[in-house]
């Protein structure tokens, strides 16, 4: 039958993939039409690439509809609440670094790690008459690691981009989301908290547990899976 | 409406309850503003077309006291029974509940024993004979650590903690060892204020950073709000309790009894530190006596509470022998009418039965 593998269908991402895969021997044919978006690999007739965007990888891996596929772990671990259970989340590439982290106003230099944010959140209610908001597009990660750290008391606001202006603009108090250098933060005078790291991504090669190959394709996904974390 | 319910429902009738009609469909807010946002993952949630959050009933009592609030009515205990709505692993999302809430009564002590009483009748008339019932108390446990003398930001912290002994038993570890950042981790120029008691200066320097950082000058915290957690969190370090006072708080903490053996502890408690537990202990007393006669077998267990700021006194959960979960639970939630936005505190107290987990129902 076929493998079907999901790679970013644009962006740095996609191009650091597709090197990857060229250097594990893996040569990615691109489609000829650029609004086709199926590709495939030079002596693999039996594999197929997707190109998908970033999340549109983690649901599709989730749902069982491709078999391998390259995209973040933060994506892979927002989309779903446990992730290891559905993903294999286990071949780091070394590209696409980003930490998803809590960051607070730099001015609430009484907060340093979530133990203080837990006591500001706890008197929130009472002096502000709402509860501390987080603005973030992290639901998932942000919710299991607060509870991880005993807070409860907060609201989400969901927020889709520009997340480092919220405080400022007045949409929120604090937000989690990611960064790599951590300059976009500083320059909104934001500080990540001490313990405030809630993962530190990087772009995987991430299997489906949900799909079922037969053991022909089984194989050959372990040997795409192999060459690629090889070639690094 | 299963005929448990039903049953359930006359019962609460007959004790001279009113059952108002609360919807299935929910406004989510108040849910998740009172138990937190931790709750959404556990609740289902959906949308109108105005992109106003609803969710599936997850619960009675927070839709029983907006009832309450926008009746209007005096003191009223409602009753309830229906389907609730949860995300639970390895059981059925829908499930049934039925319940008392008793709202606006001042007597505190007549309540809760009503509380207690209607509880465990309504669950002998339901069939399920013989349950263990178990109690806690967090005003036992605030005061004790008032009688202790922990200034008010430990009292604030511990209090939070009581439910959960791990969150509890790590900050008993820093209220002897200390582990709390101070003014340590602050700009030295700052530090040196906090240092220096310059509350006028710290707030200055804050005020400076929070115009630096052009942060929204509605709603944000304000230069004072952070200026006066500074010194807090300085108390907070810098404070120690003597390891007698641990001792007693350990020992509190560890009381499991027979409620009427647990007073007597209690007692030997404040003898031996000198703690004066006074109102606390006269109420826990008054409590019992009002169940006295009831055959109930009550047990204390000091550290037993619910990790929700809306919960401030009695809680208790009525168990099958041999169950894993309770059959019954409840509590005083006397700041919760003021979270939904009662303009003065309201006192509540309230119980809830699982009825699928009773015997001869369908086990969940």
């Amino acid at each position: 039958m076929t493998v079907t593998i999901a790679i970013p269908s644009k962006g740095r991402l996609k191009e650091q993939t597709l090197e990857r895969f060229a250097a594990a021997g893996l040569p990615v044919s691109l489609p000829d039409d650029s609004r086709n978006y199926r590709g495939s690999i030079e002596g693999f007739p039996q594999a197929e690439i997707a190109f998908l965007s970033a999340s549109e990888i983690a649901r599709e891996l989730i749902a069982g509809n491709v078999h391998l596929g390259v995209t973040g772990e933060d994506l892979a671990r927002e989309t779903h609440h446990d992730a290891d259970s559905v993903l294999e989340i286990s071949a780091p590439l070394g590209f696409g670094h980003a930490d998803v982290v809590v960051a607070i106003p730099d001015a609430w230099v009484d907060v340093v790690s979530m133990a203080d944010l837990d006591d500001v959140a706890a008197g929130f209610r009472q002096t502000h008459g709402r509860r501390l908001r987080i603005a973030t597009k992290y639901w998932q990660l942000t919710q299991h690691f607060f509870a991880g750290h005993g807070i409860a008391v907060y609201r989400i606001v969901e927020s889709l981009g520009a997340t480092e202006g919220a405080p400022a603009s007045g949409q929120a108090d604090v937000i989690v989301d990611i960064t790599s250098t951590g300059s976009t933060l500083q320059a909104n005078q934001l500080r990540i908290l001490d313990d405030g790291v809630i993962l530190r991504s990087q772009a995987q090669l991430i299997r489906s547990k949900t799909v079922a190959p037969d053991e022909a394709d089984a194989a050959l996904a372990e040997e795409i899976r192999t060459r690629i974390q090889n070639a690094s | 409406m299963s005929g448990l319910e039903e049953k359930l429902l006359g019962f609460f009738a007959g004790r001279g309850c009113e059952v108002p009609a609360i919807s299935l469909l929910q406004p989510a807010d108040p849910f998740l503003d009172t138990a937190g946002e931790d709750l959404r993952r556990r609740i289902f949630i959906t949308a109108d077309r105005d992109g106003a959050s609803l969710c599936l009933r997850p619960e009675f009592t927070i839709p029983v006291c907006m009832h309450h609030l926008a009746s209007g009515n005096a003191a009223t205990r409602y009753a309830y029974g229906g389907s609730v709505f949860r995300q639970r692993e390895n059981a059925p999302s829908e499930f049934q509940q039925a319940g008392i809430e008793d709202i606006g009564n001042g007597d505190r002590t007549s309540a809760d024993a009503a509380a207690i009483l209607d509880c465990a009748q309504a669950l002998e008339a339901a069939g399920a004979k013989g349950f263990e019932f178990v109690m806690g108390d967090q005003a036992v446990f605030e005061a004790v650590l008032d009688a202790l003398g922990l200034p008010e930001v430990w009292r604030a912290r511990l209090g939070r903690d009581f439910g959960d002994m791990a969150l509890l038993k790590n900050d008993l570890h820093r209220l002897e060892r200390g582990g709390i950042s101070g003014t340590e981790t602050l700009p030295p120029e700052i530090g040196k204020l906090v240092d220096d008691g310059d509350r006028a200066g710290v707030t200055r320097w804050i005020a400076g950073k929070i115009e630096e950082g052009g942060l929204a000058h509605s709603g944000g915290r304000t230069a004072g709000e952070i200026a006066g957690r500074l010194f807090e969190k300085a108390e907070l370090a810098a404070f120690r309790l003597e390891r007698e006072k641990l001792a007693a708080l350990n020992t509190f903490l560890e009381i499991k009894d027979d409620a009427l053996s647990a007073i007597d502890r209690l007692h030997a408690l404040a003898r031996e530190y000198k703690l004066d537990l006074g109102a606390a202990l006269e109420s826990f007393a008054a409590r019992l006596d009002a169940l006295a006669g009831a055959d109930l077998d009550p047990h204390y267990v000091a550290a037993f509470g619910r990790r929700l700021d809306y919960y401030t006194g009695l809680v208790f959960e009525m168990t099958m022998p041999g169950g894993e979960k309770p059959v019954a639970g409840g509590g005083r939630y006397d700041r919760l009418m003021g979270l939904l936005g009662a303009p003065e505190p309201v006192p509540a107290v309230g119980f809830s039965i699982w009825v699928d987990r009773l015997p001869g129902e369908g086990a969940s």
